[in-house]
């Protein structure tokens, strides 16, 4: 078990870091502003809870989430290779900034294409 | 381990990373080209396939299987690489006069095409089930959107949304039978596989190899799994038939034969028998169902199921002789599709293509000598001396005969002799009927002329002098 103490310590700054930053928001902020859209709970831009299941929603936001989820898989595919990093040395380092470049590419495509505008004029 | 080798390792990759940085830089080429200057990114990618090719020809090949036994750079690879090049370069190059006749350029088609030349090249070379899945599958989904790439066009959709759904499906099949070897055997690599699939004929394994197959039939459009071919074929742009319909068969069928060498050795009583069986299906069905279509997309999509059973023939006689016979008609093949697809792009009607055989009336009175071409073309497809196709079906059926399996080779001749009616449907009508209103495209830029040409020139030399192909695939039908 004391291999694990500083999972423990881990777990110890967090805690302590959420209460003190909640505490430190407490005493600096000004005054207290209720508003619906502050209560509601956040889902990514769209209403989590509506009245009835035919509500309309912007499909441009698939396509964001689509370009969202490419570049959040790159970062599992870095994960592996953090993690021995210093066994792979410079052919890892080399690998990866391929990798990485090969999905800049990708960004650039998404970026020219206008999958990043979410108001598009239709003309 | 140690990961120090990796590095002088990537030597053996140049060739594939050629093809990747040219098709980055047409991509780039594309976005911020002007709309009628998006031809440059056309002609950057066929720059990078002839590049790629000379560096193909000069690169080193790796002794034994390089990156943790993952991809085994060998001289077998190598000549499907080749095929995958060839057939990017004519594919691009029809292209440019479809688009031109089209009047609009879905540059993307160009670096699409370069993008899954490099998972072929990838696949190919793959003996570890992992590396083979992420390489399939990029040159798989990349077809699904060549495919559909007129995204406007009722008929191009149609075509990329069936591919796409029936296409995943039998990926998931493939899947399912990769996952049950690799649960059988305890690892991805093929060897280490093979050493536990040797010792025992069991159920389970059985299942798993069929399954797999399954998933890669599918890809070559064999009997039981090519429902989707006509309509896929019909509805995608026609240059860019050319390349679905070359490319990714001869990468599978390269993949099929390095697993049953490296994988399923010890099954050979079931594949033979299955291979057999599904052979005869698929050159019957491609054949007879070839007879009765008026649109000559439709019926080259049912000829090429049925070339696809031709060479199943190979694979059923698997072997050395076999192995050759296989890589030899693949080569052949991809010239015959490139000038029969190529001939659709010659003949206009109503400002777009005449896809029928009856537009094909008096083509000959307009332009003799490219209908002699054709002529060669059919008489090819067939099998007919002195044509490269003749020598690919002498390969295959001598091969056949070779393993004793006398009635396959019969049935495979006959099925030749049933294709000649549906071939020469195309060829009466250019020489023998009325003359119609063929109208022949005329542009100054010779796209589809030049790759007709080149492509019957390639038939006539080969079927005259087979030596030089010949040498070539038998020295590289050795998989060490």
């Amino acid at each position: 078990m004391i291999n694990y103490w500083y999972f423990f310590l881990f777990f110890i700054i967090t805690i302590a870091f959420s209460i003190g930053f909640l505490l430190f928001v407490a005493l600096i902020r000004f005054k207290r502003n209720v508003h619906d859209d502050k209560t509601f709970p956040y889902e990514c831009g769209v209403d989590p809870v509506t009245p009835t299941a035919r509500d309309t929603y912007s499909i441009r936001y698939y396509l964001l989430t689509l370009v969202f989820i490419i570049f959040d898989v790159e970062t599992v595919f870095l994960f592996p290779w953090a993690v021995i990093n210093d066994q792979l040395g410079w052919f890892g380092l080399i690998e990866v900034f391929i990798f990485i470049l090969i999905l800049i590419f990708g960004y650039i495509y998404a970026w020219k294409a206008e999958a990043l505008e979410f108001r598009r004029e239709i003309g | 381990m140690d990961y120090s080798l990796y590095l002088g390792q990537l030597k053996y990759l140049i060739p594939e990373a050629i093809v990747l940085v040219f098709a980055l830089a047409a991509m780039i080429v594309h976005l911020f080209a002007k709309i009628n200057g998006r031809r440059a990114a056309g002609i950057l990618s066929i720059i990078g396939l002839v590049a790629a090719g000379i560096s193909l020809i000069y690169s080193p090949l790796a002794a034994g299987e390089i990156y943790s036994e993952t991809l085994s750079v060998d001289q077998f690879a190598l000549y499907f690489k080749i095929i995958f090049l060839i057939s990017g370069i004519l594919a691009i190059l029809l292209s440019f006069k479809f688009f031109d006749v089209e009047k609009s350029e879905p540059g993307e088609a160009y670096y699409l095409i370069l993008l899954s030349i490099v998972g072929m090249m990838f696949a190919v070379s793959s003996v570890d089930f992992i590396s083979f899945y992420v390489s399939f599958e990029l040159f798989a989904i990349l077809s699904y959107i060549l495919a559909g790439i007129f995204k406007k066009d009722k008929r191009s959709a149609e075509a990329g949304v069936k591919y796409f759904i029936l296409g995943t499906l039998s990926s998931a099949l493939m899947v399912l039978g990769m996952a049950i070897l690799v649960g059988v055997s305890g690892s991805t690599t093929y060897t280490e596989i093979a050493a536990m699939l040797a010792d025992g004929n069991s159920k389970i394994e059985l299942t798993g190899m069929l399954l797999l197959f399954s998933g890669l039939f599918f890809k070559l459009a064999l009997a039981p799994f090519h429902m989707w071919t006509p309509d896929v074929y019909e509805g995608a742009p026609t240059p860019l038939v050319v390349f679905l319909s070359t490319a990714p068969k001869a990468a599978v069928f390269a993949v099929i034969i390095r697993m049953i060498y490296v994988m399923f050795g010890g099954f050979e009583m079931q594949w033979q028998i299955i291979f057999q069986v599904i052979a005869v299906i698929t050159m019957f069905w491609g054949n007879i169902a070839a007879l009765t279509q008026k649109n000559i997309k439709r019926m080259m999509a049912y000829s090429s199921i049925a070339h696809a059973g031709y060479i199943m023939m190979g694979l059923a006689a698997f072997g050395t002789k076999g192995n050759m016979a296989m890589m030899f008609y693949l080569f052949v093949y991809l010239f015959m599709n490139a000038a029969a697809f190529g001939l659709i792009l010659l003949v206009q009607k109503n400002n777009g293509f005449g896809e029928y055989i009856d537009d094909m009336r008096g083509f000959a009175r307009k332009s003799p000598l490219m209908a002699g071409g054709i002529i060669v073309l059919l008489l090819s497809l067939t099998g007919i001396p002195p044509t490269a196709g003749f020598m690919g079906k002498y390969f295959l059926f001598t091969a056949v005969v070779e393993k004793g399996m006398y009635v396959l080779a019969v049935i495979g001749a006959l099925n030749s002799v049933i294709s000649l009616f549906y071939y020469f449907q195309i060829g009466r009508a250019m020489f023998m009927e009325e003359a119609g209103v063929v109208e022949i495209i005329k542009d100054k830029s010779y796209y589809a002329r030049s790759v007709i040409t080149v492509s019957v020139i390639v038939i006539l030399v080969i079927g005259i002098l087979p030596g030089t192909l010949t040498k070539f695939a038998s020295l590289s039908s050795l998989i060490k």
